[in-house]
């Protein structure tokens, strides 16, 4: 009963989070599974895998949000998430490969030196007339309460980074640490826009993974239930702070989210086997 | 009626509902079957799996319902990357655990 309380409360913090930066969530799930309860980490990580699509299909389908979300660059960029993932499933039977743990850790440094140094750009273009090319958009920005435009930039850095997302989202966690950063800082793409779009792909990139997890029966259906419906509660809270927190703020938060992640792969972090 | 190849407005939508409602069907047979579990009533795990399985199987339908409606509007790009993806998945969701 108190390991399922827990598990709902940290399921609740990480779909805040999740929902609120785009990301999965499985950042704080993970750690809390393997390193607080001792499970397993393919069990933490199958659980994870669930919760991570729970927290897409649940932000995705708040109020408003699937209009932010650019359909068309997360349909592309899906090619190479799943991809990624189902590399990883093949490539890393354990799931735990140790040598990536280290360069994970430091490229999350290096994002997020990357997200601060370019913490006042918008990427927004005022003009809602302008062509937007095939893989921009528009949307209704809530700061200004008018349309605005967006190109994307660099398409190439948001395909590799798209893969490598997929590549460690099969440790558990989403990959929209690395996917929204880089739609962001490189890509030319809006951070509201960037977190709804990667919370909207990491659903289908999770699938592989999760479905893996679960045939293999490491997923505890009454662990997972109680993660799931924690998230479920805490994405409907991201999602309301995702509308009324400002993008600056928005991306300081993602470097907070960038740097802890660093903090706990960097520091002892080896999962229990 | 024509059809505009750019317009994802309706495929949008109808994802939304089936987010909507997928999210709450597979909530509601989490709740019942935690609640289930910790009555301790027999039964309680396939419930909770198949809460489970339906929120897998969103996503998948999600992709599906994408790959056909770049059918209806005829979206070559965008079919070649949804048929990549629903592949991918096939691939795994079939051979998946093996």
């Amino acid at each position: 009963m108190t390991i399922l309380l827990a598990t709902l409360l940290v399921g609740g913090f990480a779909g805040t989070v999740g929902a609120l930066l785009g990301v999965g969530g499985g950042l704080f799930l993970v750690p809390f599974l393997n390193r607080v309860l001792g499970l397993p980490f393919s069990v933490a990580s199958g659980v994870s895998l669930v919760t991570i699509i729970a927290t897409s299909i649940a932000s995705s389908a708040a109020r408003g949000r699937l209009q932010v979300v650019n359909l068309r660059l997360a349909m592309v960029l899906e090619v190479f998430t799943v991809g990624g993932a189902i590399a990883a499933i093949s490539v890393f039977a354990t799931r735990t490969d140790e040598a990536l743990r280290l360069p994970f850790a430091w490229t999350m440094v290096a994002i997020a030196v990357v997200v601060a140094s370019r913490l006042d750009r918008r990427n927004i273009i005022a003009d809602a007339s302008i062509d937007v090319g095939w893989l921009g958009g528009r949307y209704r920005e809530a700061e200004s309460g008018g349309v605005v435009s967006y190109r994307l930039k660099r398409a190439p850095v948001a395909v590799v980074m798209s893969f490598l997302a997929g590549v460690v989202s099969q440790f558990g966690i989403g990959g929209g640490v690395m996917v929204v950063p880089a739609l962001n800082t490189w890509c030319g793409v809006p951070i509201r826009v960037a977190a709804a779009t990667s919370s909207f792909m990491l659903g289908v990139t999770a699938l592989a993974g999760a479905a893996h997890s679960f045939l293999r029966g490491d997923v505890s259906p009454e662990l997972a239930a109680a993660a799931v419906l924690g998230v479920l509660a805490g994405t409907q809270v991201g999602v309301r702070l995702g509308v009324s927190v400002p993008a600056k703020t928005q991306k300081i938060l993602m470097i907070g989210l960038l740097l802890t992640v660093w903090v706990i792969y960097f520091f002892d972090l080896k999962a229990h086997r | 009626m024509t059809i505009d190849r750019d317009d994802l407005r309706p495929v949008t939508t109808l994802i939304g509902r089936l987010f909507s409602v997928g999210i709450i069907a597979s909530a509601l047979i989490l709740v019942v079957g935690l609640m289930m579990f910790l009555l301790g009533v027999s039964g309680a795990r396939p419930v909770l799996a198949a809460g489970l399985i339906i929120l897998m199987c969103i996503p998948a339908i999600r992709v599906v319902l994408a790959f056909a409606d770049t059918l209806r509007r005829r979206d070559v790009a965008l079919g070649v990357a949804t048929f990549v993806v629903v592949l991918m998945l096939g691939w795994q969701l079939l051979f998946a655990g093996r």
